[in-house]
């Protein structure tokens, strides 16, 4: 009785797995095609001139054929923008990390008076529209003194940046098991000296920061060519794409 | 919760909190609220005029052109949401479902799927857009070679399909986001109840219902909302592909571009009027973080505690 029931089992786990196995695996090679063509072709028209990229967009280009990228080297600040870009991006990602961990890890992890209600402030800073923001902006960094300077960006990225953070955050702290930090209490860690914080609750929330830092790179790139409207002495790298439209 | 014993326990969630609390009020709450301070006067070009109360609101809801303008544009962004939750969401999901069984294959497919989301949406507009020119694109020029020339339309051209082109580049720009929060999600789910669902039951579609959905509700909650609030602050792939214009004919127009073209005037007509511009922010703000907080709350409240 208990034999059939097994192979009866199995068989239809088998057939069963093949089958929608098969369906994922043909939906991922798809969706994976649809993802990487467009990059594809973009990377290979680098390679073209405009001509051959109208007349024949898939073919494999010349790859010795480095016109455009000298072009780019020589004749635009190349260098000056990608400098500005790694400074810019890079501290700013630092603070909104460390910045937004220690409140999202607050909020989570600790009930106090007002918890919800900072949540709520740092979502509503999530949803203004900070395009009306510029003149105020710029009247603001015009007062501090750093008009014209990489620090004004950094500071308005790390703001930009933060209620995505901390709202990403707090929901992966949220899920992360209790006992873990129960543990390293127990094992005699105070709050801060311990890195309660810094070991347990980054360790497993890896998967958080993978998955944000990366969009968060991207969110102060998409903010960057809003930045050139009031910034453009600084030569941010978002008018890159500015400056070449229409010389793909 | 933990019972906390931490001597200076308030002192040490304050340390925690106000650095990153003065930040976000400095250089965002700061700047908003001198700005929508602006919605309540008169303005002529960027002189302030008078304060007159709530008149720019009123303009901009109920007098005609602006009201009409608001109707569409806003309609436009319902659109855009509800699309975007199927083409974005329901598609990440899926996707998410099917990298986490680990089939053949499933890292190459996991960095596939979020490469776009590294590229900048400026990037991504121009590329579409040239992918989509309606006599050289890539889009048009495949379909008509592997012998579909319906498929080849001026699709950003046409007011039918243009919101739909902008939607799709959208969506492939962003697909690998919430693919990547409901995979960690999944990837979260103990092992011990995924044993214990394979011996009640040998459908796929009851676990997915009963197990797989209700435990990655947080990772729902936090793509559900996200993308409301993308979709009704969207600007910039509308900006770059369509123009400030949500052209053809304003069939792509959406609160972000008629914002930005009320306030700072566009290239046809120089007019800015910071008072309607500041007046439409404030109603987009209202209504998104209204909307927003009542998803969140309600997200939340069906979320479980493993």
């Amino acid at each position: 009785m208990s034999a059939t029931a097994t192979t009866y089992y199995d068989r239809k786990g088998i057939i069963g797995t093949l089958g929608r196995d098969g369906l994922l695996q043909i939906i991922l090679v798809a969706n994976t095609f649809i993802m990487l063509a467009p990059i594809v072709i973009m990377v290979f028209s680098a390679f073209k001139t405009n001509m051959e990229i109208f007349q024949s967009p898939f073919a494999l280009p010349d790859f010795g054929n480095v016109g455009n990228f000298v072009k780019i080297w020589t004749q635009t600040n190349f260098i000056r923008y990608l400098l500005n870009s790694f400074l810019v991006t890079g501290s700013s990602m630092v603070l909104i990390l460390t910045l937004g961990t220690m409140a999202a890890y607050a909020i989570a992890r600790y009930q106090f008076f007002g918890a919800s209600f900072i949540l709520m402030f740092f979502i509503a800073g999530l949803t203004l529209p900070l395009k009306l923001a510029i003149i105020p902006l710029f009247m603001l960094m015009r007062d501090i003194g750093i008009l014209n300077n990489q620090l004004s960006l950094i500071f308005v990225y790390t703001a930009m940046g933060l209620p995505t953070t901390v709202f990403i955050m707090t929901g992966f702290i949220r899920t992360l098991p209790n006992e873990l930090e129960d543990a390293a209490r127990m094992d005699g860690a105070s709050e801060a000296r311990d890195h309660v914080v810094g070991d347990v609750a980054t360790g497993a929330s890896r998967h958080g920061y993978r998955g944000h830092s990366e969009c968060g790179t991207d969110l102060e790139r998409l903010f960057l060519s809003a930045g050139v409207y009031s910034e453009r002495q600084s030569q941010n790298p978002a008018a890159g794409p500015d400056d070449f439209h229409g010389r793909i | 919760m933990p019972r906390l014993r931490l001597t200076g326990r308030g002192m040490w969630i304050t340390a925690l909190i106000v650095p990153p609390l003065a930040f976000v009020a400095l250089f965002i709450i700061y700047p908003i609220i001198s700005a929508f301070a602006y919605a309540f006067y008169d303005w002529q070009g960027l002189l302030r005029g008078d304060f007159v109360w709530f008149d720019n609101f009123h303009k901009v809801l109920f007098e005609e052109p602006y009201a009409s303008w608001t109707r569409n544009a806003f309609g436009h962004n319902i659109i855009v949401f509800f699309a975007l939750m199927v083409l974005q969401n329901g598609v990440g999901f899926l996707l998410a479902y099917a990298l986490w069984r680990e089939l053949p294959g499933a890292r190459f497919h996991r960095i596939a799927v979020f490469l776009p989301v590294v590229l900048s949406t400026i990037i991504v507009g121009y590329l579409w857009k040239l992918f989509l020119h309606p006599l050289f694109g890539v889009v048009n020029q495949s379909a008509r070679a592997i012998g579909l020339p319906w498929l080849a339309q001026p699709w950003l051209g046409q007011d039918s399909t243009a919101i739909w082109a902008l939607i799709f580049a959208n969506a492939w720009h962003m697909v690998g986001f919430p693919t990547l929060v409901f995979l960690a999600g999944m990837q979260r789910i103990p092992t011990e109840i995924l044993d214990a669902v394979r011996m009640e039951t040998q459908s796929e579609w009851v676990k997915i219902r009963k197990i797989v959905w209700p435990l990655v509700a947080p990772s729902a909650t936090v793509v559900f909302v996200l993308l409301f609030v993308g979709a009704f602050n969207w600007f910039e792939l509308p900006y770059i592909m369509a123009g400030l214009d949500g052209s053809p004919y304003g069939s792509t127009d959406v609160l972000g571009l008629y914002f930005y073209r009320t306030a700072f005037g566009n290239v046809s007509s120089g007019q800015q009027n910071f008072g309607l511009g500041s007046a439409l922010a404030v109603l987009i703000f209202v209504f998104i973080a209204a909307v927003a907080s009542v998803i969140t709350v309600r997200l939340r409240a069906r979320e479980i505690q493993i």
